[in-house]
Parts: C-alpha cells; structure tokens; sequence
C-alpha cells in the first residue's frame, strides 16, 4: 500500500502521506531572487578583522596545498607493488615486486598471500590473506579503491580526503592517518583507526572515527557510531543493536538501556556519538546517562541534548582533539 | 522528472561550473535554480525552520567563494550536499541569542500546530531517514529525483522512504496517542 506513491508519485495514494505532504508544503522552499557577487570566485567581502585573519589562513592553506600538489605532480601518482609474499594476482596474472597496479585492475590474494603496495607522496597499503581489491581512480589529486573482502592496512600521507576506500557499507575516507580496514564475506566492514581520524560515510550517515576507536558499517545502512574495543562485550552487542537494527524502534530502545547500563567514562564518546543516531524519545536518559560519566560543561544542558544541538562544548571534554575537516566530501562514483 | 534524465544532467553540471568559475553569474544563478531546493530539504532536516533560508544563501556563497577549489565539477551537488550539512553543523555550534533559538510557539491554527508538530518528528528521526523525508515530503521531489540530486542508489532511497515513513506514522501516532 501506498510505497509506490511514497516513491514517485505513481500508483494508489498513500492518505496519511498525500495529507502529510499538504500540511508540511508550508516549509517548501519559496523561490527568492539571490544576489551573488559578480566575481565567482571572491568570498563575500566585510573587511573585518576576522576576515584578514581568514584570508592569511586560507593563504597558508594554499601555499602548503600548492607544495603539495607540486610534489604529488611531480612525483607518480602510480601504485606499486614494494613487497609480496605468496602469490597475490593482478587482473590474474601473478604479480611480482615493482609491478604496476592500474585503475580497473583487480588484486587478489589467497590464504597464503599478503601484497604491499606504495604510491609515492600518497602513502602506502598492506594487503592480507584472501582479499580482492579494485583500484578505481589513481591521480595525484584522488586515489580511490573498492574493497570488496579481505583486510587492508593503510598509511596515508596525502592530504585529507584524497584517499578512499570504499566498501560495501561506506566510503572511508582518510584524514591525515593510519588505519586497518576489514570486508566480511557479508560485506561488514570493521575500521580500527591507530593515528588520526577517519570519515566514514554512506548516504546520509557520518561517523569520524578517531586514533584508538573502532567502527563497522553495513550495506545498504551505513556506519554505525564509533566505539572503544575494551568496551564490554555486552555494550559492543547492544551498540550493534541502537547502530544497525533500523526496522524495530523498540529493539533499539530496549538496547539502549542495557548499554547505558554497561557503559564506562570512557564510553562518553561512544554516547555522546549516539545524539546524533537515538530517537528523540532517548535523548534525554542518553544525556542522564552521560552526565553521571562525564559531568557536561557549563552552558550544556539536558535540554540541549533534547534538541540535539549545543552538544559541541561536551566533545572537548574527550580530550580526543579535533579532526582536520575539508569542504570537498566524496566523490561521487556511479554504481 | 524521470531520473535517467537527471542523471544526465551531472554533465552540464560541469559545464554550469565551468561558467560560473569564468565570473558567469547566470551559470551560478541556474546551478542554484537546480540545487536550491535540495539545499533547503536537506537543511530544514537539520535547523529550525526560521533560519532556513538564509543558510540556503550561506551555503550558495560559500560554494561560489570556493568553486575553484571543486576538483570534479561533475561531483557539484555531492560538494553542496557537504557544504550544506557542515553549515547545519555551524549552526548548532554558534551561541544564540536565547530569542533566536525561541520557537514560536504561539499559534492557535490547529493545521500550523499539526504541521510544525510533524516536521518536528521528521527532525527527530535518526539521520538516515531525516533528510529522505524532508525532501520528500516537504520539498515534494521524488524518490528518484532524491536519488538523482543526492547521489545515492534508488535503492537505497527507496528503503529510506519506507522505513523512515513507518518511524514517522509511529512518532505521529505516539504524540496524537499522549495528547
């Protein structure tokens, strides 16, 4: 009943949709002249104070970002095999140590094989036993793999962003970091970050991941919030649970209540995450919860954590320092 | 629109891009003729109504400002999504003056009561969903318009729409149920 409308439109109405969309047609966006300014590429000008401080930033970003351009150009933007054990393959074909690896070619290794691969000025990867990888796109401003199973442990230098795996479940996109990532056979995939941060996305789910926590996403969901893995293994089971169990509302509930249960101090940055993934019905003993492991800062409060917003102060409080974010997201690569 | 023709649109995406970057202002002014409304879904997912549409016109300038820095043009509405969500997450770090974040509360029109009381259980939903629906049924694009615009798999919306449509019904019954 009612999905094929819900999707396009078409079919029998959905009653409770069709009167949904009436009601809420008064926050459509309204068509509005907007002035931009007429060279493309200024920023608004207000000739504040912060302003020339932007700038001299944005200068200095620039400077480095053309240094490391520079240096990403004129070195090879190529994959290439630095240490092989066993028999890994590429496009079938055994691979052996300086062998190139090309965009569109795979790179399989059975039970017995494990690969190391570096791309100058990028950053290298280890390949593990029975993993198949696919190298998608491979320049000096993007190198992009698909992990379709096996684990990979990463060592990215380039800047934030230019290096992505993706997975079944999410893009991993790396901050300035290392990282293991691991695919299952069902298209898990687990990531335990050692330095930096890690941008998973799918969709419209985020997770960042910092140095010493862990996180799996699922196909067709995405990544669920991030974790400490000396957690107890009943909270891991019920995070599974809040993260990934989307049909039952009251599962997740239920869930919840044992991992507020089992949650340590150390855990407040796993809770402190699940703001953003929790009904709103569960914001409030999320936030009891948390205030018991980690008093709030001043300024925060309960009714804060029910809106969902002025959470910010809390995160410093983790002591987790802060990731290095960039306006470009993932690219988007057609299924 | 049907999706395939959408899906094509990506191309001239660049081409709008590549206009704009030259000082075009008609080639910006179409690329947020094409994104505007998905640019606002996606941010009436997040903030209160009232701060709306200035953050579309916030976002506007600022991908105007960094267009330059766009490596493929072809990912612009991706690159827009991103602004928009950072600019969302902007908001909610900034302190506000307590009337600013005031909702306003008071209205006796039962069908402004209703409608504020369900875009604040789209709000409430967990993220996976907040953004479909907000743009669904609130901006009236269709699933594969969603998919098209936004860059997911039509699956994937499609399971988006349904599963966040049935946390919705239950949100709506629950809060007519308590009064």
């Amino acid at each position: 009943m009612g999905d094929e409308y819900l999707w396009d439109g078409s079919g029998e109405p959905d009653a409770e949709a069709e009167r949904l969309e009436k009601l809420l047609g008064r926050f459509r966006s309204e068509p509005r002249p907007v002035e931009f300014p007429a060279a493309a590429t200024s920023p608004p000008r207000s000739g504040s104070s912060w302003e020339r401080w932007w700038r001299v930033a944005a200068g200095a970003v620039l400077l480095l970002g053309s240094i490391w351009l520079l240096r990403a150009l004129t070195g090879r933007a190529e994959w290439t095999i630095t240490g092989v054990e066993g028999s890994p393959r590429i496009d079938g074909k055994i691979a052996e140590q300086n062998d190139g690896w090309k965009i569109g070619q795979s790179l399989e290794t059975d039970g017995t094989s494990r690969v190391k691969l570096r791309v100058d000025g990028l950053g290298e990867i280890e390949v593990g036993p029975n993993a198949s990888l696919v190298l998608l796109e491979a320049n000096a401003t993007q190198q992009q793999i698909r992990l379709v199973r096996g684990t990979i442990r990463a060592s990215v230098t380039a800047p934030p962003y230019v290096f992505l795996v993706r997975t079944p479940g999410a893009y991993a996109m790396d901050m300035g970091c290392a990282y293991t990532l691991q695919v299952t056979d069902a298209g898990v995939s687990i990531l335990r970050v050692t330095v930096g941060w890690v941008d998973l996305q799918h969709g419209f789910r985020q997770s960042l991941v910092p140095a010493g926590a862990a996180a799996e996403s699922r196909p067709a969901i995405g990544p669920g919030a991030p974790y400490f893995e000396d957690s107890s293994e009943r909270f891991r089971e019920e995070l599974e649970t809040v993260n990934f169990d989307v049909e039952d509302a009251k599962a997740r509930s239920d869930a919840l209540t044992i991992l507020l249960a089992e949650a340590r101090t150390r855990d407040a940055f796993t809770l402190l995450n699940l703001f953003r993934w929790v009904d709103a019905d569960d914001r409030g003993r999320l936030y009891d919860r948390l205030a018991v492991l980690l008093p709030p800062p001043a300024g925060v409060t309960r009714q804060n954590a029910l809106d969902g917003e002025g959470l910010d102060p809390w995160w410093g409080k983790l002591g987790l320092g802060h990731a290095k974010k960039g306006l470009k997201g993932p690219p988007r690569v057609e299924e | 629109m049907p999706a395939d023709h959408l899906v094509g649109d990506f191309s001239q995406d660049a081409q709008l891009v590549h206009a704009a970057r030259g000082g075009d202002r008609a080639a910006f002014g179409e690329l947020y003729e094409r994104y505007g409304r998905m640019v606002h879904g996606v941010l009436l997912a997040h903030v209160p109504y009232a701060e709306v549409a200035d953050l579309v016109q916030d976002v506007f300038l600022v991908a105007l400002s960094h267009l330059d820095s766009l490596r493929e043009p072809t990912a612009f509405a991706g690159w827009l999504l991103t602004i928009a969500r950072n600019r969302a997450n902007d908001f909610h770090r900034r302190p506000r003056a307590a009337e600013e974040i005031q909702d306003i509360a008071g209205t006796s029109d039962p069908d402004e009561q209703e409608a504020r009381a369900a875009l604040a259980a789209i709000q409430s939903l967990p993220e996976t969903y907040r953004e479909t629906l907000s743009l669904r049924l609130v901006e009236g694009m269709t699933g594969p318009e969603i998919a098209a615009r936004t860059g997911m798999t039509p699956a994937s919306v499609r399971v988006n729409l349904h599963r966040g449509m049935k946390q919705l019904r239950e949100k709506l019954g629950k809060s007519v149920n308590h009064g």
